[in-house]
This record gives C-alpha cells, structure tokens and sequence, in this order.
C-alpha cells in the first residue's frame, strides 16, 4: 500500500515536471556565444602555436640534417683527398727508383692451379718481377685506386698494389720501400704471395677459380668495382638530372595580418563630404588570428646534383574576423566594412559593434628554388623564394547578417594593391612512391615583403602565414 | 526548420547558426531541468549556460545511440551536480529520523501550477532537493544515486524520505491556504 502511495506520489511529481519549459534571458545565448568566440580563439592559438612549432621545428630539422650531410660530404671528401695523396707519393718513390705502374692489362698464361706471379709491371730494368712457374699467371697489376688494405699487409712484394690499394697502410709502403732495394726479396715474396686469391685481394670475395675460369679477373674486378660504385650512386639518387616534374598542391594554415593603422584612416572617416553620419570613433579589430588556404599546381626541373627549381600559380585566400563599428553606405544597403580599407571614395556610417570576417583572394605565382638536403626514398628539401601575388578580391561578410556584404575586385577604387611581392621559406618532407609519384608534407612561411593595402588607405597589411602544405608530385 | 541530425551536424562543425537552433529548440526545456536543481533562477541559468557549452564541446562525440533530448538532459544534470557538488560537501547529507514519514495525507498536484512546484522543489535543503530530483523525476534507483553522489544508500533514502515529508508538508499548507481563500471569496 505504502509502496504503490509513493509510486503514485512520484509519478504525481514527474508529469508535473514533464514536458515544462521555462524561457532563458536574451544573456544567456550571449554569454554562451561569448564563451563558445573564446573557446574557438583560443582553439585557433593553439592551433597557431602547432603551426609555428611545427615550421620551427621543421626548418630546425632540416638545418640539423643540413649540418650532418655538409659534416659527412666534408667527411667524405677529407678520405679522397688522403686517399689520392700517399698514391702520389707512392709513385714519387716509383719514380725515384725507375719504376712506372703500368696500364691495366691482363695476360693470362697456362692458368690451372693457384701458381700466381705478379708483375709489378715496372718498366725500369730492375723491376722485372714475372716469376715464371708451371701453370702459372701472370698478371701485371691492374689496380689504381682503392682496394683492401689488410691483404697487402704482409706482402712487401707487391710494392704497386699496396702502394695504390692501401694508402694509408703504412706496412705496405714500408715493404714496398723494402722491395725496390731488393728484387730478389720481392720474387721470394710473390712467390709466398701466389696462392693468395687476386680477386680477394682486389674484391674482397671474388674466388680465384672465377678469375682463372673466365681469363678476365682485371676485367671483372674493375666492372664489380664500377658497378658497384654506379648502384651506390643510383640508391642516393631520386631524380636523374634535368628531370622534369608536375604536381598538385594545397595547403593550409593561420594567417596573421601584421597590421597597423594610421591616424589617416580615422581622418578620412571624418572628412566632410565623406562620412556625414559618423558620431563616433570608428574602430576595427582584427579578432585572433585568420586562416589561409592555397591550391593549384607546379612545375619543377632538376638543375643539378642538389638544386631543384619550381615555378606554378595558386589560388591564395586569407581571411581574418573583425569586430567593426563603422558601415559602408551605398544606395540600396549599410555594408559590412573596416577602417583598414577606408578610401577617399568610402562613405561611411557608425553602427554597434559587430563581427565581420574580411576575405581576400589572389592569385599566387611562387618562384623557388630548393636544396635536397636528403634524396633517398625520403627526401628533405628547402625550399625559398618569391610569389607574385596578383590580387583578385575582397570581400567583407558581416556574419550576424545584420548587413550586406561588400566584395570590391581590384582596381583604381580598391584599397589593395594589384601586385604584392611575398617571401617564401618551407622544408619540404617527400616521400618516393615509386618511380614517378612522390608525396610531400610542407610546412612553411609566407610573408609580405609589402603592405598590401595601397598607401592611400593610411594602413598597413604585411600578411604573414605559417602553412602546412601538401603536394603530389609526377616526376617525368 | 533543422532536422534533430542536421542540428548535431552543424553543431558538429561548430557551427554558430546550428548551435543557436539547438539552443532555441531545447533551452526552455533544458532550463526547466535546471530551475529543480538551482536554488535560484541565476543559478538555474548558470547551469544552463555552462550545460550548453559542454553540450557544444562533447556534441561531435554524440554517437546518436540515445535520444538527444536523453544525453542533453544527462549533461545537464551532471553540470548541475558538479555545480552543486561544492555545497553537499560544505553540508555533507547525513541520514534523517522523519517521525511524519508516510503519516502525510497524499495531496494531488493537479491544482497546483508549475511555478508554484518549483518553487517548493526549490526550497527544499540541497542534499533532500537533488535526491528527490534524482529519484522522483529522473528515475534513478537509490544505489545509483549513491555511487553518484558518494553517499550511503541508506543516506539517499532517508534523504529522500525528508524530501518527500517536506514537499507534501508544503503541498497541504500550499492547499490550506487556497481553501481558506477560496472561502473568503
């Protein structure tokens, strides 16, 4: 009894609440809309924030790979310029004792077992090295550059290959020293040497059964060697030189205006004849931080081992949010309008504050030129240059709709100049498909060398936009 | 006229025209809601304010497997409760003895306006005043209501038993006071 008295006493309560409504004050949407403007300003910073660190970071990088490659070519560089120098010597104290390397040749005589002479091939009388023995070959030393150091180590004999083969091997200089004073010495020890593969000591792995098989060990040794040197070059290589490529590309990112006003603009507002109506101080602000997006296409040539030029055209649209008081006048409607773009020919009215977002569209031509800091299967690229930014339009939305909108192309009456110079510096991160497409993620900077607002406006406009770019290259 | 989906969509993408649709559409409703937990109508649309941001921010994660009205209202109650939550800490909710428990004539609500509900509803202790919403209107169990708001399920039912005695207490003094003026006129 009791239980169904509260069931009934509960059920009472809930249809008496069901379905009530009670209407909120006119301030609770405002301070909701205040709060959601902030909450996204906020997002937009954060989102800013991500892009500047992103492009640091990026440009960080790339400098940090820059480093490491100029510190490996220099590396690299330092190990062929020891590596040509004691060759030189060696063949100064060739030479200071008659003795001249000669030009690959090979001759193979009575090949069969391992019985192996070498022949220093020295010209002068006293080097006359062939050792002749049953079923042996003679092979004049064919190596000019490179080779293994350790097999020459013990081989005094065998002066011209470790004076060309090993460098740096100071042992195989001081055999080769030794044996120029003592052929005898050197026979005794080409003979110790003869059952040594000649392909292990030039290829490091080339068995002798192959050399003598074939009759060509010089031959093969050289074509592994250059071989191998052309497929190391071919792995660094993504583009063959004077490559053309196409691509799509888009990208997206915040835009700052980097503005400032002048007493002039304000001056104008109160110009008689101008703004008859204006009572009071016209002011627009630029609310957070715009957007920006660009599309279209490029094409890019490969000019030399490291450099890559690009040109293409864009469009580029850059919009921004301002809290303005003023309104354009004209015949049939009060329109959205900034004191940024006031002109002489702007007839202006005052109005409660209100949000407008101000759009501008051009058309970008980018000219670049980029340095491969890494061209393997994924690339790093920096890219800088110059756009010509052709400026289409402006468009100004009040986005209560509250009031019309205003869209001026440009021309004599626009506030914007027709033609604006921009600087541009990204990294460029790719990624090789395949053979012809390539993939790349671009973060960069965009900026203004000059104000794009024409100078009659009294304002100031230097956009500055960190993007993220992305891009679908076809590689010819 | 926005379809239910179109609203969360556009709300979705931040939209601020869906949002002021969505906010058209179930404020009144929502602020009703909110009038039963708050004190005061400033406090009622604190919460409503604050349960609409919320709503706007979680809205893309809104998978549509409820009602929206049902997850809306679940917001609601819970910005309310975290609102709420600091003064059932100052006061913490003790268990109640009612002498008067189930010894109160039950009084129809019919004749009695909603106004007039909510304002009893509202004068009721904090602590009694959202277990009686949590029970009586929104049908939570006493275990859930208990695991909610960190309390003995022996506290929310004794809390809500004190609810319940205040409110019909009211209710008959509410009635007397109508039938005595009904006698004069």
């Amino acid at each position: 009894m009791k239980t169904s008295e509260n069931r009934k006493f509960e059920e009472e309560w809930k249809n008496a609440m069901e379905g009530a409504e009670v209407a909120p004050s006119d301030h609770v949407w405002t301070s909701i809309d205040l709060e959601l403007s902030n909450a996204e300003r906020s997002e937009m910073k954060k989102r800013v924030l991500f892009y500047q660190r992103l492009a640091a970071a990026s440009v960080l990088f790339a400098l940090c790979l820059g480093a490491a490659g100029w510190f490996w070519n220099y590396e690299e560089a330092g190990v062929k310029s020891l590596a040509s120098q004691p060759v030189s010597n060696n063949q100064n104290e060739s030479a200071s004792t008659s003795t001249t390397t000669s030009k690959t040749t090979s001759a193979t005589e009575n090949s069969g077992s391992n019985s192996l002479t070498l022949n220093t091939g020295s010209s002068g009388s006293n080097n006359n090295n062939s050792v002749k023995g049953s079923n042996e070959t003679d092979v004049k030393h064919p190596i000019k550059n490179g080779g293994n150091n350790n097999v020459f180590t013990n081989e005094g004999s065998v002066r011209n290959i470790a004076a060309t083969t090993s460098p740096l091997d100071k042992t195989g200089l001081q055999y080769a020293k030794e044996s120029k004073s003592d052929d005898q010495q050197r026979y005794q020890n080409a003979l110790e040497f003869e059952n040594r593969s000649v392909a292990e000591l030039a290829t490091n792995g080339l068995p002798i059964s192959a050399i003598q098989l074939t009759g060509k060990p010089v031959e093969q040794i050289e074509s592994a060697r250059t071989f191998k040197m052309v497929k190391k070059e071919d792995k660094r290589s993504n583009y063959q030189d004077g490559n053309w490529w196409a691509s799509l590309n888009g990208s997206g990112g915040a835009y700052n205006q980097s503005s400032s006003s002048s007493s002039v603009a304000s001056s104008l507002l109160f110009q008689p004849g101008t703004t008859p109506s204006v009572n009071q101080t016209p002011t627009s602000r630029e609310v957070g931080v715009g957007t920006s997006f660009s599309y279209g296409m490029s094409l890019g040539k490969k000019i030399a081992n490291r450099w890559v030029v690009m040109g293409g055209v864009n469009y580029l649209n850059q919009s921004i949010d301002y809290n303005s008081n003023i309104v354009l006048q004209d015949a049939s409607q009060s329109r959205a309008f900034v004191t940024n773009l006031v002109s002489p020919y702007s007839s202006l009215a005052s109005t409660a504050p209100y949000v407008l977002r101000n759009t501008n569209e051009f058309i970008s031509i980018p000219v670049q030129a980029g340095y491969l800091l890494l061209n393997r299967k994924a690339g790093v690229q920096l890219n800088a240059g110059v756009a010509a930014d052709i400026f289409y339009r402006n468009t100004m939305t009040d986005l209560s709709g509250q009031f019309g909108s205003f869209s001026q192309e440009a021309g004599d009456n626009s506030a914007y100049r027709n033609l604006n110079w921009t600087g541009l510096l990204g990294t460029e991160l790719s990624y090789k498909m395949n053979s012809h497409y390539h993939v790349s993620l671009i973060p960069g900077f965009r900026y203004s060398f000059n104000s794009v607002l024409k100078s009659s406006t009294g304002s100031t406009i230097n956009p500055l936009v960190w993007d993220v770019g992305f891009r679908l290259k076809y590689v010819f | 006229m926005h379809s239910e989906i179109e609203l969360i969509e556009g709300c979705a993408k931040g939209d601020r025209a869906a949002q002021r649709a969505l906010y058209d559409r179930f404020s009144g409703r929502m602020l009703a809601l909110c009038h039963r937990y708050a004190k005061s109508t400033q406090e009622a649309e604190d919460i409503l304010q604050e349960g609409f941001i919320k709503i706007f921010g979680s809205i893309s994660s809104f998978r549509q497997e409820a009602k929206l009205t049902t997850w809306m209202t679940r917001i609601m109650i819970n910005t309310a409760l975290n609102m709420q939550r600091q003064k059932l800490y100052l006061l913490p909710m003790v268990d109640v003895n009612d002498a008067n428990l189930y010894e109160q004539e039950e009084i129809g609500l019919s004749n009695f306006h909603f106004a007039e509900l909510i304002r009893m509803v509202q004068s009721l202790p904090d602590g009694c005043r959202i277990i009686f919403n949590l029970f009586a209107i929104e049908g939570y169990g006493h275990k859930e209501i208990a695991d909610m708001l960190n309390i003995s399920e022996g506290t929310s039912k004794s809390q809500y038993n004190r609810a319940k005695s205040l409110l019909q207490a009211k209710l008959k003094a509410e009635q007397k006071y109508e039938n005595v003026r009904e006698q004069k006129i």
